[in-house]
């Protein structure tokens, strides 16, 4: 188990709340853990990147890690 | 002939030169969208001394633009944005060639547009034309500067150059499907700073002027994020992704349909237009859904029944109708409604939502 700091924009960031720590050992399993903490995240379409690089798998995760979680934005 | 003058603090800096100028003034950008993104990239493209420059836009400048889109005056209202820009920008710099089409961007006419152009600009201000564009740019192999704005947050990234890696990226390497109508709202919807478009357009500029000069380093395969509130920015790598299912060549988008392919359209909800709804409301057997808050106006001025979005399931039963005509204020949130009515309530119902919204309802009878 790792413990990671949470970064997230836009909705989510409504969603969410501004930056916090948490507990998980990948990025699959942080993912159902937040699907469960916070219901209206569910189906929304995000991006993960761990430590600035977008990920295209699943990702084990280290102490101190950082994972930013991204949503489109359409505006312009 | 280049004028030196007028250019001459540009040219005087380190690593610019005339080289750099003379790069600017054989470029042909394309701006789509000339929105709130949209006009600080035209100002400062015509400004600096790009050589052409191609506007496509199909809308009209309304007093609820001006608080971003700098471009316009209150005088221009109602006035297509491509025209009133056209006249600001040859003031600006008469010396660079300004090509307006006062049209919506579209399968039929995007392959024959972009072709004409080296660099894009994607200012638009929704995901189907996103999407759109980002398709018809990377089958045509054009460097397309992507910028987008969320109330006090943007991001920026260069899609479709290569990289010192040797390779390329787009928006779908990003977010490869388009989220679901009302999922992401949108400027008219969750409101924007009026100085946001001001930077991420700024910045969308600045990465052209880099790609087409050669100086620095551009954001190519990189997403930037800014948020103005405490200037937390971070830029991340985009990576490439081969197995990814888009259409492959010109033949293949064309069929394509955005609208379709984002949610907004879909095959059992009818979208209907402002004169549309005047008729179809009038039909018997014929309900009109209002699922906007209670507490949004303007109010309609003909019958309807008011359930929020969030409470249309618990309130099914209050629907008996066989013609159903959902609206709320942009024609998202309607979209959600009239998928959420067609799962619960099945083919046995016409059900129909007014595209726009109320905001559109309105536009039209004022014009």
């Amino acid at each position: 188990m790792a413990t990671i700091k949470i970064i997230s924009f836009g909705r989510l960031k409504e969603i969410l709340g501004s930056d916090f720590e948490f507990d998980a050992e990948n990025t699959n399993e942080l993912l159902n853990q937040l699907n469960e903490k916070f219901t209206q995240l569910k189906d929304l379409k995000l991006r993960i990147a761990v430590n600035q690089k977008i990920i295209l798998e699943n990702t084990e995760l280290k102490n101190s890690d950082v994972v930013a979680l991204m949503p489109p934005y359409s505006g312009g | 002939m280049l004028n030196l003058k007028r250019y001459d603090r540009q040219i005087k800096l380190q690593n610019f030169g005339i080289k750099a100028q003379e790069k600017l003034a054989s470029a042909k950008i394309l701006v789509v969208g000339a929105g709130g993104l949209g006009c600080p990239v035209l100002q400062y493209l015509t400004a600096v001394g790009v050589g052409n420059i191609g506007i496509i836009d199909d809308d009209k400048v309304s007093l609820s633009n001006l608080h971003r889109q700098i471009l316009y005056t209150s005088n221009d209202i109602g006035k297509l944005k491509t025209e009133t820009a056209f006249k600001r920008l040859s003031a600006m710099n008469p010396e660079v060639k300004i090509n307006i089409i006062s049209e919506r961007i579209t399968t039929k006419n995007a392959v024959e547009i972009v072709s004409d152009y080296n660099f894009i600009i994607d200012c638009t201000d929704n995901f189907p034309t996103r999407y759109l564009l980002d398709d018809v740019c990377r089958i045509l192999e054009k460097p397309l500067i992507f910028g987008a704005i969320y109330q006090y947050e943007g991001q920026i990234a260069i899609f479709n150059f290569l990289n010192q890696e040797g390779f390329t990226t787009n928006y779908r390497n990003l977010f490869p499907e388009p989220p679901k109508p009302g999922e992401v709202p949108d400027c008219n919807d969750a409101g924007v700073l009026g100085v946001l478009p001001g930077i991420i357009g700024t910045l969308q500029a600045t990465e052209v002027i880099k790609l087409i000069t050669g100086i620095g380093e551009p954001l190519i395969n990189k997403l930037m994020t800014i948020n103005v509130l405490d200037y937390q920015t971070a830029i991340f790598e985009i990576p490439k992704d081969v197995n990814l299912n888009f259409p492959q060549n010109i033949q293949e988008f064309e069929k394509m349909n955005y609208e379709l392919h984002c949610g907004i359209e879909h095959n059992d909800i009818k979208n209907i237009s402002p004169s549309e709804f005047n008729k179809i409301a009038k039909l018997p057997d014929t309900v009109i859904i209002d699922v906007r808050d209670k507490s949004e106006y303007p109010k309609l001025e003909i019958p309807y029944l008011p359930i929020p979005l969030s409470e249309l399931k618990a309130n099914i039963n209050q629907i008996n109708n066989r013609n159903i005509i959902v609206v709320c204020q942009s024609g998202k949130r309607s979209i959600v409604g009239g998928h959420l009515l067609y799962q619960l309530l099945g083919k046995e119902h016409k059900i129909s939502h007014l595209e726009g919204g109320i905001n559109h309802l309105i536009k039209e009878i004022n014009e």
